[in-house]
């Protein structure tokens, strides 16, 4: 995507928002939110209390997470991730595209000025709503992201917190379990792994939260993570082995060894990041198979 | 090598005593307290070495397709790790050597000797 300024249409975020939100409540378990979003073919909800204001969002992130640790019986009060963003109704599309962008989040929930919630947007609304304004009389599914056919095209897509110590590791594995059924070999399983934990060690030592995200194409794995936290003021010297800013807390784990990015960037076969200082890191990278 | 080997070689207790760990073979070692370091340079089916008890080091493994790990200098983990190694069909040891000994021992009993001179 190029750099250009080109407005955006005008529509609002109250155009084409869904105003039908499935939406649970805090006291209601993890288990029941797994077979809502089972049912109802979703990936998250807006967690309301009984004013309908949003207190929290549920992913189905954090259904494998609480899976994974045997918690399906906590409440989601417990579980949900606390931070949310959203938008208003007023908001432009371009306010939902740039978050949508920024955190690839994949929904926003939009409230009014009282923080109650009004409906919701996904990635879908919002190429709707650009296609439906460009003209482009029908989109075809397979465009959005899940090509069929004989290509392999697989996301995967995890909520990092930052501070969560158990948490790191679990997109690695879950990774790899996921390369292994579908059979790419060890050597590459074991780059995409490395890369992975290390990425996810990144946020969890030094960001506030990110998302990671895998996506399985037929010849490659790309791998996309963004966090917002402090950034990295100098990249060439954060690339150095043996330069770290963690503190003494992570080295007794036995990271924050100054091996990260480097390790990263060894495992991979296309690298890039970015870095905004106060404001978040962006990391992009390919493992040819 | 067997890790029954390695048990008798560094004079070790079995943690994970649930799974069946004699028969495990472990093809050369690491010794490392920084994961960031194992990460970088271990090999697979290797055997792991350290002193450090934390979480993160049962996820390297599992990562790194690890085979087994040796906790020296006395370490104990948790019985929680415990309990997730044991999930994850991870034997541990634990050994009241350091980790130069520790390290020593296994090589000069001839682990991992040969992978090294091709190596180099």
């Amino acid at each position: 995507m190029n750099n250009d300024k080109h407005d955006l249409p005008s529509l609002t975020v109250k155009e084409i928002m869904i105003t039908s939100v499935v939406t649970v409540f805090p006291e209601m378990t993890m288990g029941e939110a797994k077979e809502i979003m089972r049912l109802k073919n979703i990936t998250g909800m807006p967690v309301i209390d009984k004013n309908r204001k949003v207190i929290g969002v549920v992913s189905i992130a954090d259904v494998f997470q609480a899976l994974d640790e045997h918690k399906l019986d906590a409440p989601i009060r417990e579980r949900m991730t606390v931070k949310v963003h959203s938008v208003k109704p007023e908001d432009s599309i371009s306010v939902a595209l740039s978050l949508f962008r920024r955190y690839q989040f994949g929904r926003l929930p939009v409230v009014d000025d009282g923080n109650t919630l009004v409906g919701l947007i996904t990635p879908k609304e919002v190429i709707a709503g650009l296609a439906a304004f460009l003209k482009l009389e029908e989109i075809n599914e397979g465009d959005l992201g899940t090509k069929s056919g004989s290509e392999i095209n697989r996301t995967l897509e995890f909520h990092l917190q930052g501070g969560n110590f158990d948490q790191a590791g679990i997109a690695a594995s879950t990774l790899k379990k996921t390369l292994q059924e579908i059979g790419i070999r060890p050597e590459i399983i074991r780059k995409a792994t490395i890369a992975t934990y290390e990425a996810e060690m990144n946020v969890v030592i030094h960001a506030d939260e990110g998302i990671l995200k895998a996506v399985i194409t037929a010849d490659k794995l790309k791998i996309s993570v963004n966090d917002r936290g402090p950034g990295i003021a100098n990249i060439e010297e954060a690339m150095q082995v043996g330069f770290s800013t963690a503190p003494d807390k992570i080295r007794e784990m036995g990271f924050g060894a100054g091996m990260g990015l480097p390790n990263i960037k060894k495992s991979s076969d296309y690298f890039k990041i970015d870095s905004l200082p106060g404001k978040g890191t962006d990391l992009y990278i390919e493992i040819n198979f | 090598m067997k890790l029954k080997r390695v048990q008798e070689l560094l004079n070790a207790r079995i943690l994970t005593t649930e799974l069946d760990w004699e028969d495990v073979e472990v093809l050369t070692a690491c010794g490392a307290d920084l994961m960031s370091d194992v990460l970088a340079f271990a090999k697979p089916k290797s055997l792991l070495l350290t002193g450090l008890v934390y979480p993160q080091v049962i996820r390297t493994c599992e990562i790194l397709d690890i085979k087994a790990i040796v906790f020296v200098r006395g370490k104990i983990p948790p019985q929680t790790i415990i309990e997730m190694a044991t999930q994850q069909k991870l034997p541990l040891l634990a050994t009241s050597l350091p980790m130069y000994e520790s390290c020593g021992s296994l090589y000069k009993g001839g682990l991992g000797a040969k992978e090294i001179e091709n190596y180099e």
